[in-house]
Order: structure tokens, then sequence, then C-alpha cells
């Protein structure tokens, strides 16, 4: 086999996002963060005090936090040149033509209101820290489904955020859930009533336009009783020569027997931090299913989590990493049994190629009393040339004997004879490796809509162009 | 590194916390090293061998010193000296445990076998814990000359099951080119003290380790176990068992680090636990960049035969070059209630069916210890454990 070759200013080409308009913003709190600036969102907003407080003891928690050590490089993150809010219209659109031309030019390259026509119950469209446009179809609507910006879900379901805000993942999780408490904005809330099954997902799309840019959205997900939700979201920023930050906090709660499933296209350019903490909760026999895919980003640290506190709970994660040139994707899983008779099943795949890194760090934790606990992961990873590295760090935690804990992974490379097969057919090796890439990832692309399993495929084919030759 | 140095870097250093990566599982909170004086003068004890075995050379290290029971013609076999250069070369002081050892040891033991040697029948030395809340740190140097072969067995045994003490031994290997070297380490300490164990080996071209690596005793103890593939083709094997129960804590840190090309490890260790025994197993199989054709694997297999035992599995994988095959596999479980209830039902009592089931779990590690005696001295004693 010839020596692999990586054309690094390939990658920057194909990525068709990397585009940026040049729109005014209405406001923004400037670099930098402060209390002021906290405060400042905060009434932006029109807030209640206890959001201003809640906010408020996260940033001073913030700033104790010192930055991990951990994960990836943060050492370079500046986070005194960094915009922590940019408000770049005054209200939320409910229809594409009330948007400004630029912002709406942004989406439509993107080719989301068409999408929105095809196959999707609802849409959120956020750009910098507010979400600009909202809409969910009508049928749901009269059902009672509730899917808003977060910000406007604070406003008109101020309860039911108020019950549930904070209580997946509290501030004092991590620095970066702490900075989110204190600057969020945006982010979608969903509330899915009992019994009712929104068949067609629910997408939001995240963009960054802005240079600097930090983005902070805040989701959080109630599925009531025998309730099903599929979320989307999708992300991408442009290219620019200095690094923006996002870092979002997600909540889920599943009510007994419901179902959710959160699926994540992560394509940011590789400019952007991408630090976010995912929770669930499962409670009584309710399924919680995380599919993320992760091709963009600089950095990203990110491990979707589980906690199976009710009795037969399931969850299960699907994860792929593909690290390019220059990327680091530290990602993962964490299941945590803390009920008799739950399962998880975490898969996770990883690609890195031309000097990119991908890792799975995971955790399995099952508690005492979780009897009848099973747990599987596997993690399989393909290294496609010397420069790259592929790293594996598990956590197995059992405190029960009566559960039943697997984990299995292994680091290879394309296998030569797969490789030999496919070329003896009349492939090129280039397609061949493609072709076997693609085959690699399939057990999570057959689980995306339709949709976004062709992008993945392109996406992954656009990434393995000139990687092999 | 000297004595005075390392007497620095013991007072200087603290005792590691759950806050760093190597010791979150365990917790030393409540260790007062200080606390163990060592200690000089052995008290007299009985202690039953592990396994009768003829040996080449055989030696005894406690509390008052080195001594030499049998020693083999052409290889050296004898007291570890203070002033040999290679003492330090692959473990250093780098946390307060490693720092007491190099401080304080008194008594080592040196085996050195020359180029192209070959002994058959195995070495032996015990090192006896006999003094009650003494500390007794020892050091081994183990030199494998190019194209030698030889097996090494290393005990670790306490006066008396009631013996509370501290051991804190550190083991440094040296495998050279084309050697192949057969290294035994049985820890059978009374379940009261606190046991330390560095064990590093560095490996040339074409050489190869097998290892075994036995844990019964100690209340609470962490046994390190590094392999430095630094030669072309050069292979090592390490087999481990444990069986902990009451509320012992056996901790197994290991590490697999690739350096030479065309290199070889296969590390398994299958563990059994108890009451309220706490393990932590963890391993880390790292491939630089120049390890190309690395294939690499780790196992550890867990048995939960109590629902408060507590197992702890952190297999890890850094792979930095492509060329390779590298995997894990971690299991925790229970016996497998299928394979109980045929036990039973061909009339066996559970308890029996359970030790029937243990036996076989542990067997399919133990099969791989090339010596029989040695073998079916573990299995006993891996047995001996089940009520």
């Amino acid at each position: 086999m010839k020596k692999p070759e990586t054309d690094v200013s390939q990658i920057g080409r194909d990525y068709k996002y990397g585009f940026h308009t040049t729109d005014k913003p209405t406001f923004s709190t400037g670099r930098g963060l402060t209390r002021e600036v906290v405060e400042t969102i905060s009434a932006q907003k029109g807030e209640s005090d206890w959001m201003l407080e809640r906010r408020l003891q996260a940033y001073e928690h913030f700033l104790t936090r010192p930055v991990p050590e951990w994960g990836g490089d943060l050492s370079k993150i500046d986070f005194d040149s960094i915009f922590y809010y940019v408000k770049p219209t005054e209200t939320e659109a409910s229809s594409w033509e009330e948007l400004p031309p630029d912002i709406k030019q942004t989406w439509d390259r993107l080719g989301i209101p068409e999408a929105e026509k095809k196959y999707l119950a609802g849409v959120g469209a956020q750009y910098e820290s507010e979400v600009v446009y909202h809409k969910l179809q009508e049928e749901l609507v009269r059902q009672g489904v509730v899917f808003l910006g977060m910000d406007v879900g604070l406003r008109q379901h101020e309860e039911i955020v108020r019950e549930h805000f904070g209580t997946v993942v509290p501030f004092r999780d991590n620095k970066f859930a702490a900075l989110n408490t204190a600057v969020w904005s945006g982010g979608s809330f969903i509330y899915v009533p009992p019994g009712v099954k929104v068949e067609m997902p629910l997408q939001a799309y995240f963009r960054i336009n802005a240079e600097n840019m930090g983005q902070f959205e805040r989701t959080l997900i109630v599925v009531d009783e025998g309730a099903f939700v599929h979320y989307v979201e999708g992300c991408t920023a442009p290219i620019y020569s200095s690094d923006s930050l996002h870092a979002a906090v997600v909540e889920i709660i599943v009510k007994p027997g419901g179902r959710c499933r959160y699926t994540t296209i992560q394509n940011w350019s590789t400019n952007v931090y991408n630090l976010v903490t995912k929770r669930a909760v499962a409670q009584e026999n309710a399924t919680v299913e995380w599919v993320d895919g992760n091709l963009g980003s600089k950095l990203t640290m990110k491990y979707p989590a589980i906690w199976l506190t009710g009795e037969g709970a399931h969850g299960e994660v699907l994860s792929i990493a593909f690290a390019g040139p220059g990327q680091h994707q530290d990602t993962g899983a964490k299941a945590v049994h803390a009920a008799p008779n739950t399962t998880s099943l975490i898969t996770a795949k990883s690609i890195s190629r031309g000097g990119g890194r991908a890792g799975y760090r995971g955790l399995v934790n099952v508690a005492n009393g979780a009897r009848g606990a099973k747990s599987k992961v596997v993690c399989d990873a393909l290294i496609l040339d010397e420069e790259s590295r592929s790293d594996t760090y598990p956590t197995i935690r059992v405190h029960e004997s009566d559960a039943e804990v697997e984990h299995e992974a292994t680091v290879s490379k394309i296998g030569e004879e797969q490789l030999f097969y496919l070329m003896s057919r009349g492939l090129s090796e280039s397609e061949a490796s493609s072709m076997i890439v693609s085959g690699f990832v399939e057990p999570i692309t057959k689980e995306l809509p339709l949709e976004y399993a062709v992008e993945m495929n392109r996406l992954i084919q656009l990434q393995m162009e000139g990687s092999v030759g | 590194m000297k004595r005075a140095a390392a007497l620095k870097r013991y007072r200087e250093l603290p005792l590691p916390t759950t806050s760093e990566e190597g010791w979150r599982f365990t917790d030393l909170a409540g260790l007062d090293l200080d606390a163990y004086p060592v200690a000089d003068e052995a008290r007299s004890a009985k202690i039953a061998p592990l396994v009768e075995l003829e040996l080449a050379g055989d030696a005894r290290i406690d509390e008052s010193g080195v001594e030499i029971l049998a020693a083999p013609e052409g290889i050296v076999f004898a007291p570890l000296g203070e002033k040999d250069k290679r003492i330090g070369a692959l473990i250093e002081a780098d946390d307060k445990i490693a720092a007491a050892n190099a401080a304080f040891w008194r008594h080592g033991l040196l085996v050195e076998v020359p180029a192209g040697v070959e002994l058959e029948k195995p070495l032996h030395v015990r090192i006896e814990s006999t003094v009650p809340n003494g500390s007794l740190p020892t050091r081994l140097l183990i030199v494998a000359g190019e194209n030698s072969r030889f097996t090494l067995i290393e005990e670790h045994v306490s006066a008396g099951e009631d013996l509370h003490a501290l051991t804190n031994c550190a083991v440094e290997i040296h495998v050279g080119a084309g050697a192949k070297l057969e290294f035994v380490s049985v820890q059978r300490l009374s379940c009261r003290g606190w046991h330390f164990s560095r064990q590093h080996a560095r490996l040339e071209r074409d050489c190869e380790l097998d290892w075994v690596c036995a844990g019964l005793g100690s209340k609470k103890s962490k046994t390190w176990i590094y392999n430095d593939l630094a030669g072309v083709g050069a292979t090592s094997r390490v087999t481990g068992v444990y069986f902990a129960d009451g509320s012992q804590h056996l901790d197994f840190d290991t590490y697999q680090e690739h350096a030479g090309p065309r290199t070889n490890s296969d590390f398994l260790f299958r563990g059994a636990l108890r009451d309220e025994a706490t393990t932590v197993w963890r391993g880390m199989i790292r491939v630089e960049p120049e390890a190309q054709g690395t294939d690499a694997y780790q196992e550890n297999r867990n048995l939960l035969l109590s629902r408060q035992a507590h197992a702890n599995a952190i297999p890890g994988l850094e792979i930095l070059a492509n060329d390779v095959r590298c995997s894990h596999g971690v299991t925790v479980g229970q016996v497998d209630r299928e394979q109980l209830f045929y036990l039973m039902s061909r009339g066996l009592p559970a308890s029996e069916a359970e030790r029937l089931i243990v036996h076989g779990f542990f067997a399919q590690a133990l099969d791989r210890i090339e010596r029989e005696p040695i073998r079916e001295a573990l299995a006993n004693a891996l047995e001996a454990r089940i009520p």
C-alpha cells in the first residue's frame, strides 16, 4: 500500500458552510465577561429575579473553577476576547420572510426553509445568541406540544422551566456548565404532553456568524408519560482565523414510558471550541437515545449522558467522530444505572486522518441496588494514516453483583484484505477506502433520518477525498 | 537516585490523592507512612511454602536482611548492592511511595543471568514481612542477558494471618535481546496490611517476557505492572489473577508501552470479589508513532460473588501509529445462572457448583502458565478463598 497523503487545503475548500454575512447586530455586550455582562443579558430578556440570581451564582462559580486539564487543550481559549451576547434581530420571526435579508439568505444557503417544507414537524433557528425563527405545525400545537425558543419558553411556561432548569445539569457540574448557566441565551424548550407521539422530527439549527462569537444555548426537553419526540440539531459556522466558543447545556427529562431521541450533526468550522454538557434522565420504562455525529470543530469535548433512574429504563448512545487535520474529537458517553433492570447500549465509532485525533471517553456506573442492570459498550476506531491518533478511555464501575457489564474496543487501520478485494473489483484505492469507511459508520448513519444519512455520507466522502492515494 | 535526594523528595511530596488520575479509586486517606518505621530485626516465623519445587536458586528477604539459601554457578544471585548504577534506571521516585522505597530500602536481590545461559529449574525469592506495624521496603534488580532463559518466582508473604504491616517493593527488570524470562509474582500477604509494589520491565529486541501476577493478600494494595516494549519484535504476556474478600481493596495498574516496531503484548487479568471487597484494574496500551506493526491486547474480567462487592475497570488505548491492531475487553458480572442451574440440576449443592464455576473462570487465565506446579498452586490458593 502506498503511503497515504493528505491534501490539507482540500478540507477548507470543501466546507461549504464557511461563508459569513456582514449584518449588523441590534445589540451586543462587546468582548469579555463581567458581572455587568451577566446582568445586561438578563435585563435584555426581562427575566424574573430567580433566573438572574441563578446566573450570578453560576458566574461566581465559573470564576472559581479552573480550566480542565484533561481531554483536549483548552489553554488557548481567550475568555476576554469572546462576545458573550450578540442579538441579531429585535424579535423572533415565525415566517422566513420577516427576517433581515442577510440572515434569511444564510438560512436559504443552509437549506433550512426547504427542509422544513419537506420533512420537519417544527423548526427553530438560532443565529448568534438568539433564536430568530421558530415554527411548529398547527396540528402539534393543538395537541399541546410546546416547541419554543428557550427564552420564549421561559416567559410562557415559567413554572415548568423553573421546576426543571438546572436539575439535570446543575451549574456546579463543570466550568462550562457554569459559564452556560451564567450567560445562556437561546436554545429550545420542548414539552410533549402524555401519550403524544411527534412522528416527524423537530429540528433546531444553530449558526454562528460573527468572529470570536460565544454561543451558549440552553435546551430543556420534557417528555411526559408515554410520549415520544425526536429532536434533531445541526450546527455550522464560518471559517475565521481566530476561535469561537460553543458551550451549550442540554437537559432532558423523560417521564415513565416516554421516549426521546436526540440527534446531533455537529459540523462547526474548525475554529470552534465545542464544549457541551448533555444529560438526560430516563424514568421508569423510559427510553433515551443520543445519536451524536461529530464532524466539525477544532476541539469537541462532549459526553452525552443518561441517568437511568427508573426501573426498566433504557438508554442508547450511538456516536461517531471524524477528526481531520487540526481537529481533536474528545467524545464519548455516560450511562449511570441507578435503578433495577435498566439497560444501556453504547456504540462509538471514530475515524482519524490527516493528523487528527479522535477518542472515546466514557463511563458506565452501576449503582448498588440496580439489580439486573445490563450494559454493553463497543468502540471501534480507524486510523487512516501515520500522523493521526486514536484514544479510548472508558471507565467501568460496578457496585451491584446482579449486573452484566461488557466493554470492548478495537483500533486498527483499514483492512488490507478488504481494500484488496474492492480494488480487485475495479475500484480505485480512494473509492475503496471511502466505501470501507462508509460501511464502518453505517450502524450510525442508518439510524439517522434519510436526509441526514445522505448528508453524513456526503460529508464523509468529502473528508475522505485525497486522504489515500 | 541518591538516598539523600530521595529522602528530600519523600519529605516534599504529599501522599497521592483521589484527584490524581492513577489514584481516582484508591484512597490513601488514613495512611501515615511515617507511622510504619523501617524494622531492622525480623521476628522468627514459620511460613508454609506456596509450592514445593526443585529450585536452581533460593533466597529469603526479611527485616534482618537477605539470606541466600542456594545459588547456582554461573549467574549472579546475591544481595543487591547499594552502589549498583542500574538501580532506579526504570523506576523513578516520582511519587511519595516510590520516593519512600528509594530513600529507605535496605535489602534487595540482584539476579543477573549472563548472555546465553539457560536455567531449567526456577529461581525463587521470598520476601517475608514479620514485624507488626513495621515497614519493609525492598528492591529487586533482574537482568536477563542476551538469549538467556530462566524463571524467577517472587513471593510476598507475612508472618501470620493477623500481621499488620507495610510492604513497599520496587522491581526493575531488564530483558535483553532474544532472552526469555518467566517472572511469577505472588502476593499472599496477610489481609491486614498495606502493600505497594512497582514492577517495571524494559524489553529489548526479539525478547519474550512471560509474566504471572497473583494478588491474594493485603488490606489495601496497589501493584504497578509496566512493560516498556523498546526493542523491535519484543513480546510480553502478562497473566493476572486476583481474589478479594472481606474489606480488601486491591488495585492493579498496568501499562503496555509500545515504543519499538512490530512489538506484541497480551495482558489478561481475571478477578473474583466477595463480601465488601473492592478492586481496581487500570490498563493502558500506548503505541508510539514509531511502533508500527504493533499487536496489543488487554482484557479484564471480574466475577462478583456478593452484592456489596465492587469492581472498577479503566482500560485505555492511546494509539499514535496506524498500522496496528489494538483492542481491549472488560466484563463485570456474576456467576452465570444457567451454568449454576445446570450444575445444580446434576445434583451439586449450590456452594460446590459455584466453586466449580469460579474454578473454570480462573482456569482460562491459569492455563497460560507454563509450569504445572505453579499453575496448580495458584488454582488451589484461589479456590481456598471460596468458603
